[in-house]
């Protein structure tokens, strides 16, 4: 299956060049172990610009252990931007469009974490192209719920396969500052191959008062369904009471009244169509904190990440369905 | 070779990092470079961290290096610690502590409670030094020359980073709180915030 995506950095000539963000992002869910991985190359800020910034990010959740990893943050310019890769001395995501590869390299023992991996999609993707609103900007993207995996990790000195891990890819583009007042709400759900997985998402503004339409994408059986609108209702419930991991360092130090963010240890999401219906119950057991700083205007971003477990059960083309796995939620303000 | 088409992370190449300074610094030449570069890319920045400051004089202790800077009328001022010295204030850790502050393992309140970072003085005083601090870390994403100097910093020191700890973090505290002190805390509104669905 081809990937027909690529990055689009903005022309030289785009008023809005400024507010310039794009991310490669890929989730690894271990089922085994129950580790929950993220690897993220994302840049911040105009191409050309010296105070435009690339960040790497390998964060994995491990049970009994707490979080792995770290986040490395460098000038754009010294990152090794391809067509459709981003490289920088740690950790590197690349699409090969032709192969209808998503590869992934994290090369980080200082911080415990090695990762190769290739991820072949097992669904379709999704395009996203259309700009949706978010504050006074836009973002857009392309994602594929599920990919099978080849490859290895060591994880806080565990060597893994990651043959029967799921694997999710999305890639994010857009224009906005961080510290606007915008949010999200995004999460991501997968049960053990071949069995369904989940993609829920819906934009916010900053205190998570102002709602944007929900969306659940959902893959079982090798089909798709799409949930939106008031076919979708998201239930939070509970408070996480965890101490997170928060990175960059140097960001954390700055925003000490973040170091314990109201965060929902709960989420209940039910579907339903008229048709088919479908509910995911999410327990987050951690999060991890990344504090992300425009480096174009003062402000700051807060994107918590929330590892936990999930459970599902439904009706979906008239078979039941139902399973558990591990997830993602991403809460952003 | 794996992946195969070039596109692991740049660290699996042969080629060098980004060449940072090998020299090792000073406390004292930090300390200047910080505010030679704040200055030069955050003039307003700058001009608050001395009205911040005023004419109050800190010492700085990291590892076996200890400074005395101030701000006088033609900048900043460094000067090897002398003792008897008066000093507003004084700020005293190592190269390990703020590696982990760097690399995200170690929290600001944290090293303070375990005697990591020693910070004395009036409490005035204090507070002026933590949001002196504040405004340069405030200004470092919009500041490459100082995300530059704190990678050089990581670079020359990267022998006395400690190891990532693999545990979950403990609170301070190492046994739970009583009900009655919660009920307490809970009706002076002084309890951290529980999430609330929007």
């Amino acid at each position: 299956m081809m990937l027909y995506d690529g990055l689009r950095p903005p022309s030289p000539l785009d008023p809005s060049a400024a507010g310039y963000k794009e991310w490669l992002h890929v989730n690894v869910l271990h089922h085994e172990s129950g580790i929950v991985g993220l690897i993220n190359v994302s840049l911040h800020g105009p191409p050309m610009n010296p105070r435009s910034r690339a960040l790497g990010t390998a964060l994995f959740h491990v049970p009994a252990v707490g979080w792995v990893g770290n986040i490395e943050v460098g000038g754009l310019e010294e990152a090794a931007v391809g067509p459709a890769s981003i490289r920088m001395q740690r950790v590197a995501l690349a699409v090969d469009a032709l192969a209808g590869e998503v590869m992934a390299s994290v090369l980080d023992r200082a911080n415990g974490v090695v990762v190769r991996s290739r991820a072949t999609p097992a669904a379709a993707p999704v395009p996203v192209e259309w700009s949706l609103p978010l504050g006074h900007g836009w973002i857009s993207w392309y994602v594929v719920p599920r990919l099978t995996l080849k490859g290895a990790w060591t994880v806080a000195d565990r060597r893994m396969d990651l043959e029967a891990a799921s694997a999710y890819y999305d890639h994010n583009w857009g224009r906005w500052h961080w510290g606007d007042d915008l949010g999200w709400e995004w999460g991501c759900f997968l049960t053990p191959a071949p069995g369904p997985g989940f993609v829920m998402s819906r934009v916010t503004d900053r205190a998570h008062r102002v709602l944007g339409a929900p969306s659940l994408l959902v893959t079982a059986g090798g089909r798709r369904w799409m949930f939106d609108g008031p076919a979708v209702e998201l239930d939070y419930r509970d408070a996480l009471e965890v101490t997170p991991r928060r990175v960059p360092g140097a960001m954390a130090a700055l925003h000490q009244d973040r170091a314990h963010p109201p965060l929902p240890r709960r989420l209940r999401i039910d579907a339903n169509n008229g048709i088919d219906h479908v509910a995911v119950e999410f327990t987050g057991q951690a999060a991890a904190q990344v504090v992300a700083a425009d480096p174009i205007v003062r402000g700051y971003g807060f994107i918590h990440e929330i590892a936990g477990q999930f459970t599902c059960s439904g009706r979906l083309g008239g078979a039941d369905v139902a399973g558990a796995g591990l997830g993602m939620l991403e809460h952003v303000d | 070779m794996w992946p195969g088409r070039g596109l692991e992370c740049l660290s699996m190449s042969t080629k060098p990092n980004v060449a940072l300074g090998s020299r090792r610094l000073t406390l004292g030449q930090y300390v200047i470079a910080l505010i030679r570069i704040l200055g030069t890319n955050s003039p307003s920045a700058l001009a608050r961290m001395r009205q911040v400051v005023g004419n109050r004089r800190a010492r700085i202790l990291l590892d076996d290096e200890a400074i005395d800077v101030a701000f006088g009328p033609h900048g900043l001022l460094v000067e090897r610690a002398i003792r008897g010295r008066r000093v507003d204030g004084e700020g005293a850790t190592d190269s390990e502590t703020v590696l982990a502050l760097l690399d995200g393992y170690l929290e600001v309140p944290d090293a303070i409670l375990e005697g990591r970072l020693r910070v004395s003085g009036a409490a005035e005083a204090v507070t002026r030094m933590f949001a002196a601090i504040e405004i340069l870390l405030d200004a470092s994403p919009r500041t490459p020359g100082l995300q530059a100097l704190a990678a050089r910093f990581r670079f020359a020191r990267g022998e006395q980073r400690g190891s990532p700890p693999r545990s979950h973090r403990h609170p301070w505290y190492p046994f739970a709180s009583e009900t009655d002190e919660r009920e307490m805390l809970a009706a002076l509104g002084l309890l951290p915030e529980v999430f609330e669905p929007g």
